[in-house]
């Protein structure tokens, strides 16, 4: 009941004139960056920072929101049409959506995305509304040793489970750490690799590093490389509603694809890219037309996006009530909040609980707008899809570059940004996951913190990392995601050798 | 889908970078004041542990190349055998442009000419045009920036934009 009334409260400031316009504004952006290739939702926050610094925290942070979610939608558009996800939570969606967009089922796709997004979004936030409250009751317990535990489990998953390569996620992982050592330390003052130079005696902003990784480092990537590989376009033909059938098929792909995304979304494990493909897997395995999978089955469009958008709500939970960010979107919002002074995690919801409430309660209504804005002008969205390349990139370069210089009008961040996007390039180049790294640079100095903390309380005992049960449990799970894999492997690899003999 | 890549010199000129790496943060970690005071732990641990953690990867990965251990998404192969390198050329020009001049000549002029630049440099040859489209965005953000959300960028000598 506490919580209903705190909710009811919640939509009193949501719904205020200015709130309900940047919120409108955050979804509009964020499907537009959604449905551009080569623009993400964490690219997007990052550019909208400092044009917001003189903003008020609870409106640019319900804005922040709304590009986060709306993102989603529109990646979904891009994956159907163009067959290039913009990022590799919607490599699922564009399997079968581009398949059937090829068979003139553009509309159906589409719908049953919007649709799928609108009812996973929306049963994830009531489990927000449901859940937060109780994790909070949890996390108020959390000490510096445990907050440094589930950190080093954030950095394990993020950079061990995702991508082809452990190795290479781990590399990207350590230098987003070293980033994040940058600058004056926190607890004893001393400078560390500063070089002298005293730009980076405040250390090296998010900003830039995100900015520089994902557009500076992906126009550089694209013009040498894929510059010449031409895009395909798949026109919208046909009806945009779903038939009977569509939506037979569906509706239980949509529950599916949110009873995997929001759990998978809220565990340190980067977001929505296992989630959608386990609900592509699940979804080939129940379905009664497998053949159909490959050439545009609508339930492999069905479940991955409900999947998608709840691990986004999921992700969400776990930011606000722990302040843990377990993507990159989450971990650039993380930036935004201390941009205004505030710490997301159990404390929030006691001293902003109107800050908090009023962010969950405008998520609702960003997901009605979404629904209403993609499904009858996605004609609209589908139009920034014709907008040709050199000047799309051109594009992002000067928004790029104008939010980095916007910070402080200094040159030496253009510098920056230009040696972070060169490093970007490499790391596209020779398939190094990029997340990592951003995750690294914000959570490294959290965890370093905290560590330092929780062995100044136990006076340099290591033990106190194993006597407390919920920090031993979270290093239990953390041995085991380092050696379950490679040990499943090796079980792998031995079955179809016996079976030779 | 992943496949075995053969011997690459690019993939072990990155491992040996990273070692590289790893031992120069290592090797400045000395640099840094220890400050063991009430605190159990300096500054000293974290940086330290990240040089070590970029030795050990970078000599994981260059055993990887040698071995053929490498895997890569083959996915974009055939693009990366023939590069563009005259398109990072003129990127980078654009970009280091914009840093020398941008006190002198104000954000929308060194902006409109790196925004002609990297349309230049992903093919577009329709230079007027694109010189056009963008000073009306650039100055469009300039005014945005500085009219409407109250931060400061350096006009142009002409004053007003």
């Amino acid at each position: 009941m506490e919580t209903l009334a705190s909710l009811i409260s919640g939509f009193a400031i949501a719904l205020t004139l200015q709130n309900l316009g940047l919120g409108l504004l955050g979804v509009l952006l964020g499907t537009a960056v959604g449905v551009l290739p080569g623009i993400g939702p964490g690219l997007a926050i990052a550019l909208l920072l400092p044009a917001t610094s003189h903003f008020d925290a609870t409106g640019a942070l319900i804005m922040f929101a709304g590009v986060y979610y709306g993102a989603m939608y529109g990646g979904s558009t891009t994956s159907i049409l163009l067959n290039t996800p913009g990022e590799s939570a919607s490599i699922a969606t564009a399997i079968e959506g581009n398949m059937m967009a090829k068979n003139g089922r553009a509309g159906p796709a589409l719908a049953t995305s919007a649709i799928g997004s609108f009812v996973a979004g929306t049963i994830g936030i009531v489990l927000l509304t449901v859940m937060a409250p109780l994790v909070v009751d949890i996390a108020i317990k959390f000490g510096p040793a445990e907050y440094f535990a589930v950190m080093v489990l954030a950095f394990i998953t993020i950079s061990a489970l995702l991508g082809n390569s452990r190795v290479r996620g781990l590399v990207s992982l350590c230098l987003g750490i070293f980033v994040g050592l940058i600058g004056f330390d926190r607890q004893s003052g001393q400078a560390r690799f500063t070089f002298g130079i005293p730009q980076l005696f405040d250390g090296i902003d998010v900003v830039v590093v995100a900015v520089g990784l994902f557009a500076v480092g992906e126009a550089l990537y694209m013009a040498t490389y894929l510059n010449r590989v031409g895009d395909n376009l798949q026109k919208m033909k046909g009806s945009i509603w779903m038939s009977k059938q569509d939506w037979k098929r569906s509706w239980k792909p949509w529950l599916r694809g949110t009873a995997l995304g929001f759990p998978f979304g809220a565990l340190p494990a980067g977001g929505a890219e296992i989630p959608t493909f386990l609900s592509y897997a699940i979804e080939k395995k129940l379905s009664k037309h497998p053949e159909e999978f490959g050439k545009g089955a609508i339930e492999g469009v069905a479940g991955p996006e409900a999947a998608n958008n709840a691990s986004v709500t999921g992700s969400i939970t776990m930011l606000l009530t722990l302040g843990l960010p377990v993507s990159v979107t989450a971990a650039i919002v993380l930036v935004a909040f201390t941009q205004y002074g505030l710490q997301p995690g159990p404390l929030l919801f006691q001293n902003n609980p109107s800050l908090v409430w009023g962010l969950i309660a405008s998520m609702y209504i960003g997901n009605v707008l979404l629904l209403i804005l993609n499904l009858p002008l996605v004609g609209i969205w589908v139009k920034l899809l014709r907008i040709p390349r050199p000047l799309l990139y051109a594009g992002i370069l000067v928004f790029a570059t104008l939010g980095t210089y916007g910070i402080r009008n200094d040159w030496f961040d253009l510098l920056l940004l230009y040696i972070i996007g060169v490093v970007g390039f490499f790391m596209r180049r020779y398939d190094f996951p990029v997340a990592p790294t951003i995750v690294g640079m914000i959570l490294g100095p959290l965890a370093e913190q905290n560590l330092r903390r929780a062995l100044s309380i136990s006076r340099g005992d290591f033990s106190i990392f194993v006597t407390k049960p919920i920090c031993a449990t979270i290093l239990a799970i953390i041995i085991l995601v380092l050696i379950a894999p490679p040990l499943w492997r090796f079980i792998e690899s031995r079955r179809p050798a016996r079976r030779r003999k | 889908m992943i496949k075995k890549s053969s011997l690459s010199r690019g993939q072990f000129f990155i491992s040996l970078s990273i070692f590289a790496f790893g031992v120069y943060i290592a090797y400045q970690t000395r640099d840094i004041a220890d400050t063991q005071g009430y605190e159990q732990l300096g500054p000293r641990l974290f940086p330290m542990l990240t040089g070590l953690a970029l030795i050990l990867l970078g000599a994981v990965l260059g055993w990887q190349t040698i071995t053929g251990d490498w895997r890569d998404t083959p996915q974009e192969k055939k693009a990366h055998k023939c590069p563009d390198w005259k398109a990072f050329l003129i990127i980078t020009g654009g970009v280091f442009v914009q840093m020398a001049l941008v006190k002198i000549l104000g954000f929308v002029i060194v902006t409109a000419v790196l925004f002609t630049t990297v349309a230049y440099a992903f093919g577009s040859r329709r230079v007027l045009r694109d010189a056009l489209i963008s000073l009306t965005l650039c100055a469009a953000a300039f005014l945005l920036f500085t009219r409407v959300l109250d931060l400061s960028l350096p006009a142009s000598p002409l004053g007003i934009i």
